[in-house]
């Protein structure tokens, strides 16, 4: 087990990959610990510290309810991770599913899902979410679940391109001669082989999971106040943003470093390919 | 003369160890010769020819020694001054017509850019001389063609076209990087007959690079044998053909299939 | 523009051409059908009463059932779907539940910020990405590769709307260059209006151009290696020659497809750029008209747009045809 983490690891020993690792890394722990501590009570308010700017007791400075940023910035990035994860979890598994059916098997089906799949590929998965948030309400539950859904066409795409182009390879064939069923050759097969493409693939997700979450939140759907999310943080700071303009350059550059370590994972899986 | 090659010296520095491609190789093009190029692939037959052609990449390559023409040394000209000469007085033809094309413009554009960059003419009197010019190669219908795209010809020709486009400036010195490997054997006869006529027309020296031997006894006057980057022989070609006088040139003549069809 | 409708004529005027549009445009067609079933689906299926959320507290079974019949919900649903298809081809997409007006005229005054918005931000993002594209891949393998790579990727990574705040700040607080949120109406003045809208759209193009540039440089470095290339520097191109009469139009094939998808995105963008820059356009209508549950509002949105993402695909369509011969070739009939 070790011994296959380590060999993995060298294959992908390469700048982008060491790079975005590194950042995702640092937020990964960030929101771990976020779990169970932050420096200061995310929703206790101090009226002496409104607005303050970034020192050494609250090193991002503080809101206008005096609450401390760095901390509130902690529970955003933990509450971007914890949507993003189901996100792409939902979207990943919902349209491997539907692309590898789509793709091993072919014909009419594929042409039908496919037609639906390319009009939904094209819709902004922010726009898709607006739709099934718009039917459901928000809250954070539905939209997990409205991104998820919106993210399973892009999924699909790939899944099914990469299983058309396997299905027709000779270990397929020889498999499915030697009397494999279906289901193992499309799950066990199959899927091993497209397992690279597959996690550049989720990385992406990740990457764009993050930037619609913050988007969406920064509408005002999604994570309900008093938690903090980046994107709300966003926009609470710009009613102050002459005031203490550090209020809205965290949280922005939270998101960017959290997009960039997920994008620069991406390049470097598929720069070890 | 009209081209002389000094002890043109050709290393590669994009590997660890400097590599030499071409090494002390010297030799002349007069007026209206056919010098045929010949030697295996590797022997540095053709980075001679994108040397004289100015078409070798600046950075990752020493080169040295002289390649003058008109009293310029071609390896030192300033590159603007070197792009005077290329498609003007210099032009190239090379191996594989289906993509040395452009398949995105259409085919009397690309027959015409020479003329767009070195002559001053009106659109008008450049798609006169395009026409002319793919006329002159034998295309039919060359109205047509002038409207194509490079997928809907074939590929002799797209070969004619690219004969037709190197030579509408009516250069000194044509290279022909083996012009004719990509094609079929009857298509190939037609393109070696071209290139003699237009030698024999326009008055213009080829530097005909080939491996196929039987191809350059028929079409040089003078031929250079190369081997890993040297010169081995050189003189003319009937000579050479009948008494050649180094081993690996004895060699290539003795491989080359005796069919006679007489 | 002039050209795409010459093409378009000319293209319909061969008859193996005609045929291939022909079927374009008929699936496109089918597909729309297939997005307004579904939306209209969707909308069909969620709890509650539309007649009972309009009436509100002043509710009676009476009142409820003659609403009801009024509005047509009496009827089955298919029919339904039909004539609310054939009413939305008729430009009419039905009555706002939380304004009671027609949702076209709610719509339609918005529309011309979220257009120019867009053909704004598209055009940025074209004229800039392209010679930045090629300028990153005549230096790729130089030192500052790398460097330019990275940066190009973080400037990918920036929401648009974080960038929006972030010129407000330092452009419109500090610098004073716009005034924030001093949007000026089109009825006002056009040049004071398109001049507010440049710096989001600056905002909305910039991640989008990152994209561009990085496809681009990669499209460039890829056709560079071609044989057709070596053939134009010897006929005594300069590498600018080269890059632009040769190289730029293979390169931009897979650019085309990636724009035309970007439009739809930058429409999807500028939703949230307006509440950062507090424009009263489309996306203002599309989030009250969420939060108010007023759905033929929100139906007639995601038609339109809809429409445009079908139609972009067909654009993408024609242009792919026009840069590509090959493809003109492949497909007959």
């Amino acid at each position: 087990m070790l011994n296959s983490i380590r060999k993995t690891f060298r294959k992908y020993n390469n700048f982008f990959f060491n790079f975005g690792m590194i950042i995702t890394l640092v937020f990964f722990v960030l929101a771990v610990v976020g779990c169970f501590y932050t420096p200061y009570n995310t929703t206790e308010m101090n009226v002496a510290l409104k607005n303050s700017a970034p020192a050494l007791a609250h090193i991002f400075g503080c809101d206008n309810y005096g609450r401390d940023i760095f901390s509130r910035v902690m529970e955003g990035i933990r509450n971007t991770f914890f949507i993003s994860f189901f996100t792409v979890l939902i979207g990943s598994l919902m349209g491997i599913l539907i692309g590898a059916i789509s793709g091993y098997y072919g014909g009419k089906l594929d042409e039908i899902l496919m037609r639906i799949n390319d009009v939904m590929f094209a819709f902004p998965s922010v726009l898709l979410a607006l739709v099934i948030i718009s039917l459901f309400g928000s809250g954070t539950m539905v939209v997990t679940l409205a991104l998820g859904i919106a993210f399973i066409p892009s999924f699909a795409r790939i899944v099914r391109s990469e299983y058309k182009k396997q299905a027709s390879l000779d270990y397929v064939q020889s498999a499915k001669l030697m009397g494999a069923k279906d289901i193992r050759v499309i799950f066990v097969h199959i899927l091993s082989n497209i397992l690279p493409v597959l996690v550049s693939s989720v990385m992406i997700g990740f990457n764009n999971a993050v930037l619609a979450e913050a988007g969406l939140s920064y509408l005002g759907i999604g994570v309900q106040p008093p938690e903090a999310s980046l994107g709300r943080m966003l926009s609470e700071a710009q009613s102050y943003l002459f005031l203490s303009p550090w209020y809205a350059l965290f949280p922005g550059l939270a998101i960017v470093f959290m997009v960039l370590g997920f994008s620069m994972l991406a390049e470097g899986i598929s720069a070890a390919k | 003369m009209l081209l002389e090659v000094k002890d043109l010296t050709i290393e590669f520095h994009d590997h660890d160890r400097p590599e030499t491609v071409v090494e002390n190789v010297s030799f002349s093009l007069d007026k209206g010769e056919i010098l045929g190029l010949v030697g295996e692939s590797g022997s540095g037959k053709s980075m001679t020819a994108m040397a004289i052609a100015g078409l070798l990449p600046r950075k990752k390559m020493k080169k040295s020694g002289e390649i003058i023409f008109e009293e310029k040394n071609l390896l030192t000209l300033p590159r603007h001054d070197l792009r005077e000469l290329q498609g003007d007085e210099i032009a190239v033809i090379f191996q594989e017509p289906m993509t040395a094309l452009n398949p995105t413009m259409r085919i009397g554009r690309q027959v015409e850019e020479a003329l767009l960059l070195h002559r001053n003419m009106t659109a008008q009197d450049r798609k006169n001389r395009a026409i002319k010019y793919l006329k002159a190669v034998e295309l039919d219908d060359a109205e047509r063609i002038y409207e194509s795209y490079p997928h809907e010809l074939s590929g002799g020709q797209r070969q004619r076209v690219m004969i037709a486009s190197a030579m509408i400036n009516r250069p000194k010195i044509l290279i022909a990087d083996e012009p004719t490997t990509a094609l079929d054997v009857t298509v190939q006869a037609q393109i070696i007959d071209l290139l003699q006529r237009t030698n024999k027309k326009l008055g213009v020296a080829i530097l005909f690079i080939s491996h196929d031997l039987s191809l350059i006894s028929r079409i040089t006057h003078n031929v250079i044998v190369m081997q890993n980057g040297h010169i081995v022989e050189k003189g003319n070609t009937d000579e050479i053909f009948a008494a050649p006088k180094n081993d690996y040139t004895k060699k290539l003549i003795a491989a080359i299939p005796k069919v006679e069809l007489k | 523009m002039v050209r795409i409708c010459i093409a378009v004529h000319g293209a319909l005027n061969k008859l193996k051409l005609n045929n291939y549009y022909f079927r374009k445009i008929l699936s496109l067609a089918a597909t729309l059908l297939v997005i307004s079933f579904l939306v209209f689906a969707a909308f069909e299926i969620i709890p509650g009463d539309p007649a009972l959320s309009r009436l509100g507290t002043n509710a009676t079974p009476e009142r409820i059932a003659a609403l009801r019949a009024e509005m047509g919900l009496d009827k089955p649903f298919l029919v339904r779907y039909f004539l609310w298809m054939t009413e939305c081809i008729r430009g009419n997409f039905g009555t706002s539940y939380s304004y009671n007006v027609p949702v076209m005229s709610m719509i339609g005054e918005k529309l011309p910020i979220t257009i120019t918005l867009t053909i704004l931000s598209m055009s940025i993002t074209m004229i800039v990405s392209v010679p930045l594209g090629i300028m990153l891949a005549k230096y790729a393998h130089r030192t500052f590769d790398k460097a330019g790579f990275i940066a190009n990727q973080t400037i990918m990574s920036v929401p648009a709307f974080f960038l929006g705040i972030l010129f407000t700040y330092i452009f419109g607080l500090v610098l004073h260059w716009f005034k924030p949120g001093g949007y000026v109406s089109y009825k006002q003045s056009i040049i004071g209006f398109i001049g507010f809208l440049i710096v989001p759209a600056i905002a909305i193009a910039i991640p989008k151009c990152a994209m561009s540039i990085k496809l681009l440089r990669a499209a460039v470095l890829q056709e560079a290696d071609k044989d057709y290339v070596r053939t134009a520097y010897s006929r005594g191109n300069s590498t600018m020659q080269v890059m632009y009469r040769h190289v730029l139009k293979n390169a931009l094939i897979p650019l085309v497809t990636f724009w035309g998808m970007a439009v739809a995105d930058v429409i999807a963008g500028s939703i949230v750029i307006e509440q950062v820059f507090n424009i009263p356009g489309l996306g203002r209508v599309l989030l009250t008209s969420i939060s108010n549950r007023d759905y033929p509002v929100v139906e007639a949105v995601i038609l339109l747009i809809a429409v445009v993402v079908v139609l972009m695909d067909l654009v993408t369509d024609i242009l792919y045809r026009r840069i590509d011969p090959r493809v003109r070739g492949n497909e007959k009939g």
